[in-house]
């Protein structure tokens, strides 16, 4: 909670810091679906989410995100020992600050962003039955994750670095708690006149001791994402559409360009995904994107995947 | 008799040095002869006692920021015209000199935001037109230019570069046959001109 108050704090700086007009703020809110299903996993079964951004920037000086996420995940309801499902909430606040140095061609971006999680997990005593009794025992995650970026003003290359530093704690005094630090190198190329860009994104995660990740103290993984924009003359009248895929093996992960943590204690060991998004008038887009992950549970080495479907409206005013 | 002489000496140097003074090294020109050899950062730096003796000499800043935008030092152009901005809000030059170091940096909304300023009280000022189409290209607007740029031309048909914006919105809309009519124009207005010659070869 303290990183999350020294986010408000540098954006109560960067609000009072300017000469403010209401209408040199450009806002965009929006909600977003998730669903997502678990296959031969011997714990999860779904996953089920909702979840609401604003953002708001002034004029290209900067700005600051605020999302809200309720997750509920389901799990097998025969397994006794594991918890019948858990509840997310999770809360992500971001402040960014825009710099155009007269010696680099490009601009410069110092942002931070805070994440802050608690996970409910409800475990049933005995039987079941809706008479028998409930036990919740809760997680608490915060996360801090600034990056420095660099875009040139041509477009044409991107480059930051972004450190993450997640805690992990438990009411569970038999469940050790584990920190988590990524570094996360990226370079961007955008091609043919910027209306295609690649990004590639190298995580880099160590961890401490903790009977949560069976001995597992270092995983690295690359994500490689293409994005390309339409022009005119689009099938399905398409605005954008992007590819991701993600090789190696990542645990624990921040990803900024989402604003999301992974908060299960599996070993993500590949992931693809593809996302369209669509404008509705001027103001309005929608997104909808479809994923398959695998992973890898450590401490059973229960090997399961997942499909997940998301979908977001936004509106920008 | 040398008394008198050098007393003579001293009463017409007392005069001449002034004159020499101001001939020789009167900022303004100076600043206007070191502009013309290029030498942005001296020709600005010339400026420095005019503004120092006089901080609030609205023209000696707007000039500074000109200069210093000219040899790159956007940051310090930007400062420039949003003090003589400060000092005089009414100013359609410095908001229009302002939007320069501003479309360098790519800071599309505030230049915006300013040639919005300078339409409200003077609609069809050309440079600000121009500008604000410099931005809707930086944000990829192609039918809002493409719309603006027509606007524009019927009130300023003999222009080539308001032709050369409608030109590049219609290729991006893949308008190819209206791209190829404004390319077409622009070589009337400016024969032999690079970007519509060529553009008119390959299509």
């Amino acid at each position: 909670m303290k990183i999350i108050r020294v986010i408000l704090v540098l954006c109560f700086w960067f609000i009072t810091g300017q000469a403010w007009a209401v209408e040199d703020w450009y806002w965009k809110g929006g909600v977003g679906l998730l669903a997502k299903g678990y296959n031969d996993s011997m714990k999860l079964h779904d996953l089920t989410g909702i979840g609401g951004m604003l953002s708001g920037d002034y004029m290209e000086r900067g700005g600051f995100v605020a999302s809200y996420n309720v997750n509920h995940i389901n799990y097998q309801s025969d397994i006794s020992s594991d918890p019948k499902g858990i509840d997310e909430t999770i809360l992500m606040l971001s402040g960014r600050l825009n710099f155009h140095p007269d010696g680099l061609s490009g601009k410069v971006t110092l942002r931070l962003d805070s994440y802050s999680e608690i996970d409910d997990m409800h475990y049933r005593v005995t039987g079941s039955g809706p008479s028998k009794k409930i036990f919740t025992i809760r997680d608490s995650v915060v996360g801090v994750n600034p990056i420095v970026s660099f875009l040139n003003y041509a477009k044409t290359f991107y480059a930051d670095v972004g450190y993450a530093y997640t805690s992990y704690r438990s009411d569970d005094t038999a469940v050790d708690d584990v920190n988590v630090s990524q570094w996360t190198p990226t370079l961007g190329f955008g091609l043919n006149r910027s209306y295609d860009w690649l990004q590639l994104r190298a995580y880099l995660i160590s961890l401490s001791a903790s009977n949560r990740v069976a001995g597992n103290d270092l995983t690295s993984a690359l994500e490689v994402k293409w994005s390309h924009w339409f022009t005119a003359d689009v099938p399905l009248n398409l605005h954008s559409a992007r590819l991701a895929a993600v090789v190696g093996k990542r645990i624990y992960a921040v990803d900024s360009d989402a604003g999301s943590m992974f908060s299960m204690p599996d070993l993500q060991t590949g992931a693809i995904s593809i996302a369209a998004e669509w404008r509705l008038g001027d103001q309005v887009s929608a997104v909808l994107q479809g994923g398959y992950e695998s992973y890898q549970e450590l401490l059973s080495n229960d090997r399961y995947n997942s499909v997940y479907m998301y979908v977001s409206v936004s509106q920008s005013w | 008799m040398l008394t008198k002489t050098l007393f003579l000496l001293v009463l017409v140097s007392g005069f001449l040095v002034p004159v020499y003074a101001s001939g020789a090294t009167d900022p303004w020109i100076e600043s206007y002869r070191l502009e013309a050899l290029a030498q942005y950062d001296s020709a600005a730096n010339s400026l420095g006692q005019i503004i120092k003796e006089q901080p609030r000499n609205e023209f000696a800043i707007l000039r500074r920021g000109w200069l210093s935008y000219l040899r790159g030092a956007h940051n310090e152009a930007i400062r420039d015209y949003q003090r003589a901005l400060d000092i005089n809000p009414l100013s359609l030059d410095a908001r229009l000199g302002l939007m320069l170091p501003l479309i360098a940096q790519q800071r599309w909304r505030e230049v915006t935001a300013h040639a919005s300023q300078v339409l409200e009280v003077s609609p069809w000022n050309y440079y600000a037109h121009v500008r604000l189409m410099i931005s809707e290209e930086g944000e990829r607007q192609w039918q809002t230019l493409a719309r603006h740029a027509e606007k524009v031309h019927q009130r300023y048909p003999a222009d080539a570069t308001v032709l050369i914006y409608l030109a590049r919105a219609n290729d991006w809309m893949k308008e190819y046959k209206k791209a190829r009519k404004a390319y077409a124009r622009v070589l009337e207005r400016v024969p032999g001109h690079i970007e519509a010659m060529q553009y008119l070869s390959r299509y």
